[in-house]
């Protein structure tokens, strides 16, 4: 059974409880941060408390954003059971016949009146998608403290404090959970022709929200977004001079993020077919996705060829383009128009 | 496009043992060149589309075929290059030059005589047959000129050719046949494969080939 207003406390608690791990995730990033300078100002080696190390903050950092995460789960869970999009049988008959009748309609399948049809809501909608990326530079900036580094490690650190406070501030997923889910499903619940709402959320649950493809291509693009992040740092320190293990490093996550960002955007492609028809072919988002791996893919090919240290640095400023076209392509969605638009 | 893999010892280009640019650099910078430009178009449509879908009148179908033809120049040049790099592998320096000049020729006066599509369609399918012909010889054991020694990596290589010739063949040629999907998921399979086998071969440690990052 459909229970709105256990839903509304759901979302309510989602994103009171959201910001006890949002807000502690900006301080300790940015703790992190601080911290790194006063132990390079004391001259690096100086052993001090284990909670007052960079690495600490990172974890904390982590931890707090891994926190938040799994309370999206949560929410994203109980969206599931709170609101399956019930119909009575006579209504179940009507959205059937319609569904018969229009274009498209075979591949959205029949309603069952015995089993309603139910959200299965990715973490990577709406503020998720800029959360997500988020945790999993978090992620590889905790991989990376092995490394002694101070100038890779910092920028890493400048790039996380600077990417989870944007979050926090512009995208936050907890201010307030799925704004734009909510507003879509409230004439369901709040007493609009049921029949007639069910026909332009149930295309939009299966095509979008419920698509199996959602589990695959969003996220994949997003973990490569994250390793790209570390081969950009890599890429910085490589004009200064080479450093061999922070070169390989970079080079290493390129090569992940470039199998990811490969697999991830071709799976797209008969997802765009099955939900936009024909009409998507050179989208602004599709055509900075094409440019931004047009650039990885040369800046690989560079890689691989040119073994000299100039050719490093060759690399390292292609490396540095490829990354400000990545932030171009993320961000691009809210200034471009397109089937992409935010 | 030259092999997506790394160089060791045994590379046979490259400018790492002196200033001589060989035939791995040219192919590899022309490579970088065609990316770069078509990289460039895209850019310049993304802001062609928020300017040009804002005025009454605006086709998107209009759109799409502009830039398909704007675009086709680039493609046939990649093409060329994918073609280009595979007999590479097994013919001297004189005779990719020599064959280069040939398949350019050859796609010009097609594309003059018939259209595009037709001379898409004689450039990718010279081109997986050139594959294929690597494939076999590399199955053979016959010794061919790679950037890297071992047989996966050099499988890996032949995949990501072969799946982004076979990726391009399916846009261009089958996109309205029922075989469209199947060659997609095969193409996607093959580029991510052979991504794979050359980025990280098994059984290859980097630390063997410390030169090789």
């Amino acid at each position: 059974m459909a229970d709105f207003g256990a839903y509304l406390a759901a979302r309510e608690l989602c994103g009171r409880l959201g910001h006890l791990f949002v807000w502690p995730a900006v301080a300790a990033s940015w703790a992190g941060v601080l911290a790194a300078f006063l132990r390079r100002a004391r001259g690096g080696g100086v052993p001090g408390r284990p909670w007052m190390r960079p690495s600490a903050a990172s974890a904390v950092s982590f931890t707090c954003l891994l926190g938040g995460f799994l309370l999206l789960v949560w929410y994203h869970w109980r969206i599931n059971r709170l609101l399956p999009l019930e119909l009575t049988a006579e209504q179940v008959s009507l959205v059937n016949f319609l569904l018969r009748k229009m274009r498209g309609g075979s591949m959205l399948g029949q309603v069952d009146p015995a089993s309603p049809p139910r959200y299965l809501i990715p973490l990577w909608v709406e503020g998720g998608k800029f959360y997500f990326w988020t945790l999993i530079t978090a992620l590889i900036l905790l991989v990376e403290e092995r490394r002694r580094h101070f100038g890779y490690l910092m920028t890493l650190r400048v790039m996380l404090a600077l990417q989870v406070t944007g979050m926090a501030i512009w995208d936050n997923p907890f201010a307030p959970p799925l704004p734009q889910f909510h507003q879509e499903v409230i004439p369901f619940f709040a007493g609009a022709p049921r029949e007639q709402v069910f026909m332009s959320l149930y295309p939009r649950m299966v095509f979008f929200y419920n698509a199996s493809y959602m589990w695959i291509h969003p996220p994949l693009l997003f973990v490569a977004y994250a390793t790209l992040a570390a081969t950009f740092a890599a890429s910085l320190f490589t004009f200064r001079g080479i450093d061999p293990g922070i070169d390989r490093s970079g080079y290493e996550y390129a090569k992940l993020g470039y199998l990811l960002l490969t697999f991830g955007m071709l799976v797209g492609y008969p997802w765009a077919i099955m939900a936009w028809g024909p009409n998507w072919w050179w989208d602004p988002k599709i055509a900075a996705s094409i440019m931004m791996w047009l650039l990885y893919s040369a800046y690989l090919h560079h890689r691989f060829v040119m073994h000299t240290d100039a050719g490093r640095r060759q690399a390292a400023a292609l490396g540095v383009l490829c990354y400000a076209s990545l932030l171009f392509t993320y961000f691009m969605s809210w200034f471009f128009p397109g089937e992409h638009t935010f | 496009m030259n092999t997506l893999s790394n160089s060791g010892p045994e590379s046979s280009g490259g400018v790492a043992s002196g200033a001589q640019f060989d035939s791995d650099f040219i192919l590899t910078f022309l490579t970088t060149l065609a990316l770069l430009g078509l990289g460039l178009l895209c850019l310049g449509s993304m802001f062609y589309y928020k300017y040009a879908s804002a005025r009454p009148g605006w086709n998107v179908i209009g759109y799409q075929m502009t830039m398909n033809r704007l675009a086709s120049p680039l493609v046939i040049l990649i093409c060329l290059l994918l073609v280009v790099c595979v007999p590479k592998r097994m013919l001297p320096g004189r005779w990719l030059v020599v064959s280069a000049a040939v398949l350019l020729v050859v796609t010009a006066v097609l594309w003059l005589a018939y259209g595009l599509l037709p001379a898409i369609m004689v450039i990718l399918t010279a081109s997986i047959g050139f594959q294929m012909v690597t494939l076999g010889l590399l199955v053979a054991g016959k010794r061919m000129r790679f950037r890297k020694s071992g047989f996966l990596m050099q499988l890996g290589s032949i995949l990501i050719h072969a799946g982004f010739v076979f990726f391009i063949m399916d846009f261009a040629l089958l996109h309205e046949t029922r075989w469209h999907l199947s060659a997609f998921w095969a193409a996607t399979l093959g580029i991510n494969a052979g991504c794979l086998l050359s980025f990280w071969p098994p059984g290859l440690a980097i630390a063997r080939h410390p030169s090789s990052v």
